[in-house]
């Protein structure tokens, strides 16, 4: 079933906007924690399409988000470059005070399921999110000193 | 990205009005921290409590401004909702922090 379709110039004002229309529109209708984490897998997503697939720039996105079986799911489509593999490596320690790499990891924590692909000079994202007992323990952000 | 500044005996309080610290609002709220807190000396402590959606970007701001305070001064955070407090959490950057559940409030003076 089909919650969300979004297409826009991504900058983080209309990624903002988007989000706004999403949180007020169909995702109403889910527990709120289901909702505030596809709303923030979905930030972090749109955010980096608009930062590093058209580096700061403008071009066309399209964001969808649709319930599979219970599960919500997403895909995210741009014209940019090649964006970070969100996958692997971006691991770091919170006591060095890091200001950025934050977003890949919580693509990765908030999502059991992450493809990404490069399709008739698209680049298309495809998540699942993670169910809830999976989602807040953070281990994949650290560092561990053994 | 507005911010409210109130000076109390024991800390200066400066407390966010937006709902949103995301992508879209780093810069100026960046832009405005550092204007509220100039002056401070001792304790600096941010009031979240209007924000109920945190990116890594908002987060990345919150991590940031601590280098743009005075020397000497610390800043610790107060007031998270659920969603914000998630973040942190998520993240372990509820490490790092002193995190107040509510702002600790002191007699306010004129600031």
């Amino acid at each position: 079933m089909l919650l969300a379709h979004e297409k826009f110039l991504a900058d983080p004002l209309a990624v903002r906007a988007a989000l706004v229309r999403i949180e007020g529109g169909p995702l109403a209708v889910l527990a709120p924690a289901q909702r505030e984490t596809a709303l923030l897998v979905m930030a972090e997503v749109l955010n980096n399409v608009a930062e590093h697939a058209y580096g700061g720039g403008h071009g066309p996105v399209s964001a969808s988000l649709w319930l599979c079986h219970g599960q919500l799911c997403g895909r995210v489509l741009d014209k940019g470059v090649v964006p970070p593999v969100f996958t692997r490596g971006n691991r770091y320690d919170p006591a060095t005070l890091p200001e950025g790499g934050f977003g890949l990891g919580l693509i990765r924590v908030l999502t059991e399921r992450l493809v990404q692909r490069r399709r008739l000079g698209c680049n298309v994202l495809d998540f699942r999110l993670a169910g809830h007992n999976a989602q807040d323990t953070g281990d994949s952000f650290l560092i561990r000193h053994n | 990205m507005e911010l409210s500044i109130i000076q109390t005996t024991q800390a200066r309080v400066v407390a966010t009005t937006a709902a949103r610290l995301d992508a879209a609002g780093v810069l100026a709220f960046k832009d405005r921290f550092r204007a509220a807190v100039a002056d401070a000396e001792g304790r600096v402590i941010l009031d979240l409590g209007s924000v109920n959606f945190l990116d890594s970007s908002g987060l990345g701001a919150i991590v940031a401004v601590r280098r743009l305070l005075p020397e000497g001064v610390v800043l610790e955070l107060a007031a998270l909702t659920p969603p914000v407090e998630r973040v942190f959490r998520l993240t372990r950057m509820d490490s790092v922090f002193t995190i107040h559940p509510v702002v600790p409030i002191g007699p306010a003076t004129a600031h």
